[in-house]
């Protein structure tokens, strides 16, 4: 792993992490690549430096909760990284505790091979296939139905989340 | 939940009894960490020295440094008391494997954490067979091909992804705690 500030990562170091020196480093044999930052310049900047070092087949989670998915995206398609726009709701506290909400979306088989991440960062994870950009947080609409979900009335995952992020 | 209690007790263990290998020195000690909602404990199970790889009786799965009892103990049959008889008897031994069945029922809910990570396919013995939840994710990395993924195919895609890496870039407010959960899970 790598972080900006390398001390912080220092003490994941000591609890078994490898600690990088360099973004691509970090990246270099990882079959997922996960992004933390605080946004889309910082996705960007970091992920310049070590999107050419991204193992082909790898799949880029980005879990930050920015809107500019649009160049993110395009980052990664220009590398040939698979690309899956999965922001998460919560608050340091839930993140401790593994409770976050994971909103994916991104190609289904990459949804699937991502599944086991999103059980170890989130307690519920819902998206949509195919579309990167939909996990954005202004579409939190049913999937099934189109409607805007209530809480009373969980259609589909996206509906869940909605309900489980409102309380 | 009384053998929780007894994980209190540290204890370790010298010679196996039933001569299967080396000798081994098993750890039990309190784990302070809380998951979902149980407070769990954390088992360590030190290998001091190895033995040619041998095969589970009953997977045939590679149990590398350990002998194929102790694979059937951390292994096959977590579920059976009997098992830590097998391996040498004693009290001792005896409640590390009860304990383990304890972590083990934790470890499904993504609660267990080996001491170090050396040391996990060692504690984890090498046979796939009847291991249940998370517990069998850091298996699959190590033996992938004995795994239950392998042999169910490309539809059991959580065990296979337990053999790879994450990169995470970004280990601040939220990438820290999100990174830590990971790597308790077996990433």
């Amino acid at each position: 792993m790598w972080n900006r500030t390398p001390d912080k990562a220092r003490v994941l170091a000591a609890e078994g992490a490898d600690l990088a020196e360099t973004p691509a480093d970090a990246v270099r044999e990882a079959a997922f690549v996960i992004t933390m930052l605080t946004d889309a310049v910082a996705v960007l900047a970091v992920m310049g430096q070590a999107a050419e070092s991204v193992p082909r087949g790898a799949v880029w989670l980005r879990t930050s909760m920015d809107t500019d998915v649009e160049r993110v995206a395009g980052l990664a398609k220009d590398h040939g990284i698979t690309f899956v726009n999965c922001p998460v709701i919560g608050n340091r506290k839930t993140a401790k505790r593994g409770r976050l909400v994971v909103l994916a979306s991104g190609p289904g088989d990459a949804l699937d091979r991502a599944q086991p991440v999103f059980d170890a960062i989130g307690s519920k994870t819902g998206g949509r296939p195919g579309d990167p950009h939909v996990a954005r947080g202004e579409r939190l609409d049913c999937g099934d139905c189109g409607e805007p979900p209530r809480p009373d009335k969980p259609h589909s995952a996206l509906g869940v989340l909605a309900q489980s992020a409102c309380r | 939940m009384a053998s929780i209690e007894q994980a209190d007790q540290r204890g370790v263990v010298g010679e196996d009894a039933d001569d299967v290998g080396p000798a081994r020195d098993l750890a039990v000690e309190a784990l302070p960490r809380v998951g979902r909602d149980v407070t769990v404990r954390r088992v360590a199970m030190r290998v001091k020295a190895t033995q040619s790889a041998q095969r589970c009786e009953h997977c045939g799965a590679d149990g590398g440094a350990l002998g194929p009892r102790a694979n059937h103990e951390v292994g096959c049959a977590t579920s059976s008391v009997d098992a830590a008889q097998q391996i040498g008897g004693g009290g001792a031994v005896d409640r590390f494997v009860r304990q383990g069945q304890v972590d083990l029922a934790f470890a499904e809910r993504g609660a267990l954490r080996p001491v170090e990570r050396d040391e996990r396919w060692r504690w984890q013995g090498g046979c796939a067979r009847d291991i249940s939840g998370s517990f069998r994710r850091p298996l699959a990395r190590h033996f992938p091909e004995t795994s239950r993924s392998a042999r169910a195919g490309p539809g059991r895609y959580r065990d296979r992804l337990m053999a790879e890496r994450v990169g995470f870039l970004g280990t601040g407010i939220m990438g820290a705690p999100m990174a830590r959960n990971l790597l308790k899970s077996g990433f």
